[in-house]
């Protein structure tokens, strides 16, 4: 079932939200935008989750920083993420 | 809409993590290295693969099972076996040379199936298995 409800956008968030119709994301702009609502719950549901496992695990922020650098160690490793790309994050976190 | 369920189809074949039996075991227990590993590559949008049968090796349902069965609410791909899937697991464990007359494991095959055609990171708590089906040390984590 769906609900027909007015929402105003910024031109430029239009014209991108059409451009991204046009490219075949959705069929159109109302299934664009629940679709953007639908990934980004998804995504926070995941990290709700997440943070009740690690809240569960007793683990301090040091014991969790060092597992982010090794997942990313293996990722590299494993070629799911260019290497260097840890170095760079890093030096993103030191500079700001 | 409802909001996105595990996918009961494998219909990407891009790189991500691929799970077995003894990472399904480890989640159960909030194992702090791979809580964190998911997070990241969630974040790094690479997918989360459960390949069925070590599913089926860990689901025995009830409340212990409450860290697996929310994994599964998420974006999470579990890799089913269908008719193609099981031809192949059943070629690939034909042509393994296994050392001490060991029996091949269907279950271990499918995972490293998985791993293999995904090009993939699979996290096992036995990695000599994975090792014994052909997949790259690199692509092998250990919990």
């Amino acid at each position: 079932m769906t609900k027909k409800i007015a929402v105003s956008l910024p031109d430029q968030t239009l014209e991108r939200a059409q451009l991204a119709v046009q490219h075949g994301k959705a069929p159109n702009v109302s299934n664009y935008i629940a679709l953007l609502i639908d990934q980004q719950s998804a995504s926070e549901s995941f990290e709700a989750m997440v943070a009740d496992w690690l809240r569960a695990s007793g683990a301090t922020a040091n014991t969790i920083r060092a597992a982010e650098r090794r997942a990313l160690a293996d990722f590299e490793r494993a070629g799911l993420v260019p290497k260097g790309r840890r170095r760079r994050e890093a030096a993103s976190r030191r500079a700001g | 809409m409802k909001p996105r369920r595990a996918a009961r189809v494998d219909a990407s074949q891009a790189p991500g993590l691929v799970l077995d039996a003894g990472a399904l075991r480890a989640l159960e227990h909030h194992d702090v290295t791979l809580v964190v590993a998911l997070r990241a590559a969630h974040r790094l949008g690479l997918t989360i693969r459960i390949p069925s049968a070590a599913l089926a090796q860990v689901w025995r349902g009830g409340p212990t099972r409450a860290p697996l069965a929310r994994l599964l609410k998420q974006p999470a791909t579990v890799v089913t076996i269908d008719e193609r899937a099981a031809r192949q697991i059943g070629e690939f464990v034909a042509h393994l040379r296994l050392r001490d007359d060991a029996r091949a494991d269907v279950v271990d095959a499918h995972v490293a199936l998985t791993t293999r055609a995904t090009k993939s990171l699979v996290w096992t708590s036995d990695p000599r298995d994975m090792l014994r089906y052909g997949v790259a040390p690199a692509q092998i984590r250990t919990i």
